[in-house]
């Protein structure tokens, strides 16, 4: 089998920290919201969900224009552990 | 590995944006031709159905009348319909009973069985019989293109399949805005007749004129289902999603099946309650768990639209809930009544901005267009990818660019000309199946994919300037023919249709022969001999040589 | 005003609209004028925005505060469509449609909503 070229496994790892990396962002992202919009809880959740897209969109967008791949995947898994974090104490689920 | 160069996230901001609207939008765009094409039809489903079911009366204009009496004994169907899946479906989980109205003066069932898949069927709402539909055209209808557009007929996985896909389309939006230098100075800039240049004006011309209404309707399709797409939140911080919406909803929440044997209350003292309450026909009446002590039935009272009022917000019919062993209401929600706050209240008018029918004919003529215009950016943007490489490659993907060249060209003919061939035989299917076969729905969609399988093959087997032409040929005849099939198969045509005022039919009729018109320009255009783009080529070889 | 002539008021300014802002742009002003005319430039600019803020008065008659700019929106892209179309074939056709139908559609819209 041929073996993939590091060009390919570099757009391969942007690829994926775009589309999956984004995804588990903005979930996370969703969740914190969740805990801390000053609004009912399921509100806050239904208004969070909502703004996601537009949160995913913007995470997509900023995968593809930076260079640094390993910064993003850091910055990705921090932020993502982060919210999910922070969202799950606020909000009284853990 | 961060320094290895991939093409992707190069030479600033504006170049990577390029990049990624370039890719990104090529292997996502003939999806979204898809989406954006079976959506504008869509939007006309009931016209659609109507004309796929001649036996269905003429669309009547809207009156705003709430009245109950409208001839038709609602609570005899409710028996009716109780009697029935007491007989056929007595283990089903679901029972649902849409009640007779004007549209479709039978009594539909549905039910979900133990194995938890969906299934329908229709009894005479005078006898309680099955109808029998051997006599009348079987038809899945308008009904189609909007499972199509949102689902490609696949169920959950369909609606993810298309939501990852406008996630794509947002992204190649936000990538098109800001690789696009000039969208104000270009704003009306068509310059037909240049080859590269006209399609690259075309496609900036069409995005950029209807970009309000792309954003707003690839940003409302994932809305309309977020606790699909984002279940995160929810599942974060509720049991389940049941719960999560009757929080927010302020509604009884779904009861799990308890396997404890309890007979239902009657389902006529639940309608007529529920009626009286919400001052209106009841339009669909449902019950969870039938039998079991966990039982609930809703009624749902009838959408009424009101000549000359449109509204994003608040348009429900109403529905009151019951127990479904005691037959005591447990809550009752009034015709217009918001719930769920400011949040629940915007997820509302996005789902109503998208779905069209807010508005009357006239809006759902703006989407038809508008989502056409999307269908053409899309289809302008798959052609310029090709028109730009097919006078130099680009090498993209070294040894295997020219192979990769020729599928994008299939896929372009394939998919652009392709699907709108299967859209028509669509129609051809509905007049020349046979009827009173066994699912014929089902036949009519698997024509529609047949067809379309054909017509990728076929532009996989000829050059592909021949097959762009006879495509566009044979869409041109199957459009312009199809009043034609209709006389002869049903006996009606376009000029009866405009005689009797039914709009819905005639402009059936009229876009497919619009559709055909435009294509045999199309097929004209490209046979024609060409002296201006010839010229652009010599000029080409002579700067090659040059260089 | 009835539903009919909202839509074809609507259509009408929002066209003609469109091509004031078209025409008053030096690109586009060529196409029908051979010399630059700032004056008459700006005049089609002012004119332009202020014939497109008035269509939104048929859409809301007829549609009300919360669908009627849906409404207009939509308009505003017909009326570029049209536009666009026609203007590198006929440009000045579509400069004499855009005159007759803010000159016809001006008068009737005051008419109708006195």
């Amino acid at each position: 089998m041929k073996s993939i070229s590091p060009r390919s496994r570099a757009l391969l790892s942007r690829t994926l920290a775009a589309l999956l990396g984004g995804y588990a962002l903005t979930c996370a992202s969703v969740i914190f919201l969740g805990a801390v919009l000053p609004l009912p809880k399921s509100q806050a959740i239904l208004a969070a969900s909502l703004t996601s897209f537009a949160v995913y969109t913007a995470v997509i967008v900023w995968a593809f224009a930076t260079p640094n791949l390993t910064r993003i995947w850091r910055v990705l898994l921090i932020a993502s552990l982060a919210l999910t974090g922070a969202g799950l104490l606020l909000g009284g689920d853990a | 590995m961060s320094k290895v160069q991939s093409g992707a996230a190069e030479g600033g901001f504006r170049q990577a944006m390029a990049w990624l609207h370039t890719w990104g939008g090529l292997w996502a765009c003939w999806v979204l031709f898809v989406i954006f094409l079976t959506g504008s039809l869509g939007v006309f489903d009931e016209p659609i159905t109507r004309w796929m079911k001649p036996h269905l009366p003429q669309a009547s204009e809207a009156t705003g009348d709430t009245r109950m009496g409208d001839g038709f004994d609602r609570p005899q169907a409710v028996r009716m319909a109780r009697t029935w899946f007491e007989e056929n479906q007595p283990d089903a989980h679901f029972w649902g009973i849409g009640l007779p109205s004007d549209e479709d003066p039978s009594i539909r069932l549905f039910w979900q069985d133990p194995q938890e898949n969906f299934h329908n069927a229709r009894i005479d709402a005078s006898t309680g019989n099955p109808v029998d539909g051997s006599r009348e055209r079987d038809s899945e209808g308008g009904h189609h293109f909007v499972h199509m557009h949102f689902e490609f007929h696949g169920g959950t996985a369909g609606i993810w399949f298309v939501g990852a896909f406008t996630m794509a389309m947002l992204v190649a939006l936000v990538s098109g805005i800001v690789i696009h230098k000039r969208i104000f100075k270009d704003f009306f800039t068509f310059r037909p007749g240049k080859g590269q240049r006209s399609w690259l004006d075309a496609h900036n011309a069409l995005s950029v004129l209807s970009l309000p209404f792309q954003l707003m309707i690839a940003y409302t399709g994932l809305a309309t289902f977020y606790a699909l797409y984002m279940p995160a939140g929810i599942a974060a911080h509720y049991d389940s999603e049941e719960a999560y919406f009757a929080d927010l909803l302020a509604q009884p929440a779904a009861q799990e099946i308890t396997g404890i044997a309890a007979p239902l209350a009657a389902f006529d003292g639940m309608l007529l309650h529920a009626e009286q309450q919400l001052q209106r026909p009841a339009s669909f009446v449902s019950i969870e768990h039938p039998n079991d002590s966990s039982a609930s039935v809703r009624v749902f009272g009838r959408f009424i639209e009101k000549p000359g009022e449109y509204r994003l917000l608040g348009d429900g019919g109403g529905r009151v809930f019951f127990n479904g062993v005691t037959g005591e209401q447990s809550d009752v929600q009034m015709p217009g009544e918001l719930r769920g706050g400011a949040a629940q209240d915007v997820q509302s008018v996005m789902a109503n901005l998208h779905f069209a029918a807010f508005g009357g004919h006239l809006v759902r003529w703006l989407y038809f267009i508008s989502g056409l215009a999307g269908a053409a950016m899309l289809a302008t943007g798959a052609l310029l990818f090709m028109v730009k490489r097919r006078q130099r490659s680009l090498n993209e993907f070294g040894s295997a660019t020219p192979r990769v060249y020729r599928v994008i060209e299939v896929l372009n003919v394939g998919t652009l000309t392709g699907l709108t061939i299967a859209c028509v035989a669509f129609f051809w299917g509905n007049r020349l199946l046979p009827l009173g076969i066994a699912d014929r729905p089902e036949w009519e969609i698997a024509v529609f994919f047949a067809v379309w399988l054909l017509s990728v093959v076929h532009a996989g087997l000829r050059p592909v300037a021949r097959a762009w032409v006879e495509q566009l040929l044979a869409l041109a005849a199957l459009c312009l023919l199809l009043p034609l099939l209709n006389w002869l198969t049903v006996g009606d045509q376009l000029f009866s249709y405009l005689q009797r005022g039914d709009g819905e039919r005639a402009g059936v009729e009229l876009v497919a022969l619009g559709t055909g018109v435009l294509s045999l320009w199309g097929a004209w255009r490209l046979t024609r001999p060409r002296r201006a783009p010839a010229a652009g080529r010599q000029r080409a070889a002579a700067a090659q040589a040059r260089s | 005003m009835s539903l009919t002539l909202a839509v074809i008021l609507a259509a009408a300014l929002c066209y003609a609209g469109m091509a004031g802002l078209c025409l008053g742009m030096d690109r586009h002003h060529s196409q029908v004028w051979k010399a630059k005319a700032p004056n008459r430039q700006r005049l089609l600019r002012v004119a332009g925005w202020l014939l497109l803020a008035l269509a939104v008065w048929p859409c809301v008659q007829i549609w009300g505060a919360a669908v009627g700019p849906v409404v207009w929106c939509g308009m505003l892209s017909v009326g570029a469509f049209t536009l666009v179309l026609l203007l590198p074939y006929r440009p000045r056709v579509a400069a004499l449609l855009a005159a007759v139908a803010a000159g016809v559609g001006l008068p009737v819209l005051l008419l109708s909503a006195g």
